[in-house]
């Protein structure tokens, strides 16, 4: 039977690779999908994690904190990081 | 009649469709809980799956996957159709536009996860208030939020417990969810009679089909791998993702909308300004 979770892992180490890969090469996109690599390994990550931790089925709240965190943390970073590379690059002319 | 005049009917007619989807909406949510959350078989929704049987909706729901999918490379690619062909849009894919995808997929993902368990009936289900952001994220931001909602709903899976081969599906259904909208409504500003009839028809209606088919069909396909039992796919699964969807995002999002356009805009995030077709 197929490991379907190790199907997972390998795809989201293809998209980061071919990110990386076209990132060296100075290709559009390249930086796009190293961040889609990244999240997913990212996911896969914390799946393996909450497996280790029998944390699923166990109807515990840290399913729900971990939630917060990503959307308080992440969301942060993230405005933090656009803010700094917002100036100048936004609407056309 | 005056252009006023013409406005306010206009208008009136927009709140009266808008007010005709959520009747339908919640029509659906009464019908649920009035035959039981265990009867799926008997609840509304359910029975165009069950009139036409799993065999038409498998060859429906594929052609539309088929078509879903073809949208999602394409438009990562850098084609896209307009006005009728195919055309070569540039994103730039520059940090600003890879930090909308992270936003995006932060905010989804994590709202998504903390909101799990907020259960309508405990033990069975839960709503999911951040579903009403997938459309706006498609609206506002194009395809850079088309993919942080990809992403998003990848993480929400994983903390949910449903993370497999079916999150693929997953990936790019809630890709179409805001794919969709973004795509279909000519008016976004939610500030328009038109805007307000293209979100329901859009954004809330074929969005909301079109995502749900296409999750029930890859779940379908690979029934032997996933193991969810192809009745359960097309008799609840399919009925249920249409009417989640659906019920939060007719309520919610035009009024987020309406509320998150103008700062959206005026920073040069829309994706409006940030996109170029050749």
């Amino acid at each position: 039977m197929v490991d379907q979770f190790a199907v997972l892992t390998v795809i989201g180490a293809m998209i980061l690779l071919l990110g990386i890969a076209m990132h060296v090469a100075k290709r559009r996109g390249g930086l796009m999908l190293i961040l889609v690599g990244v999240l997913w390994l990212f996911t896969m990550a914390l799946y393996y994690g909450l497996v280790a931790a029998g944390l699923y089925g166990s109807g515990s709240i840290v399913l729900n904190v971990i939630g917060v965190l990503i959307l308080v943390v992440g969301g942060a970073l993230s405005i933090l990081y656009l803010r700094k590379h917002l100036v100048g690059t936004g609407k056309r002319k | 009649m005056s252009d006023g005049r013409g406005s306010a009917a206009l208008w009136i007619v927009a709140f009266i469709i808008a007010a005709l989807f959520i009747a339908f909406i919640l029509y659906i949510g009464v019908d649920i809980l009035a035959k039981g959350l265990d009867k799926p078989a008997a609840w509304i929704i359910t029975q165009p799956f069950v009139v036409l049987g799993r065999n038409t909706w498998f060859v429906i729901a594929g052609i539309l996957w088929v078509i879903g999918t073809v949208f999602f490379f394409m438009e990562l690619l850098g084609w896209t159709i307009r006005k009728g062909k195919v055309a070569k849009q540039v994103i730039r894919w520059d940090p600003v536009d890879v930090s909308i995808v992270a936003l995006t997929a932060a905010i989804y993902g994590g709202a998504l996860a903390a909101t799990g368990g907020i259960p309508i009936i405990p033990g069975f289900t839960w709503v999911r208030p951040a579903n009403a952001l997938a459309p706006l994220f498609g609206i506002l931001f194009g395809i850079p939020g088309a993919l942080g909602t990809a992403i998003g709903n990848f993480i929400a899976d994983a903390l949910a417990g449903y993370l497999s081969v079916g999150s693929i599906g997953g990936f790019v259904g809630n890709f179409i969810i805001a794919y969709v909208p973004y795509k279909l409504m000519r008016d976004q500003t939610f500030r328009t009679p038109r805007s307000i009839v293209e979100f329901y028809i859009w954004g809330v209606l074929v969005s909301s089909v079109w995502c749900s088919l296409y999750i029930s069909w890859w779940l379908d396909l690979l029934e032997p791998v996933i193991g969810l039992p192809r009745p359960l796919v097309w008799g609840f699964f399919a009925p249920w993702v249409i009417f989640n969807n659906a019920f939060i995002t007719a309520i919610v999002s035009p009024i987020l909308g309406f509320i998150l356009y103008p700062p959206i805009k005026a920073r040069g995030l829309y994706w409006a300004d940030r996109i170029e077709f050749k």
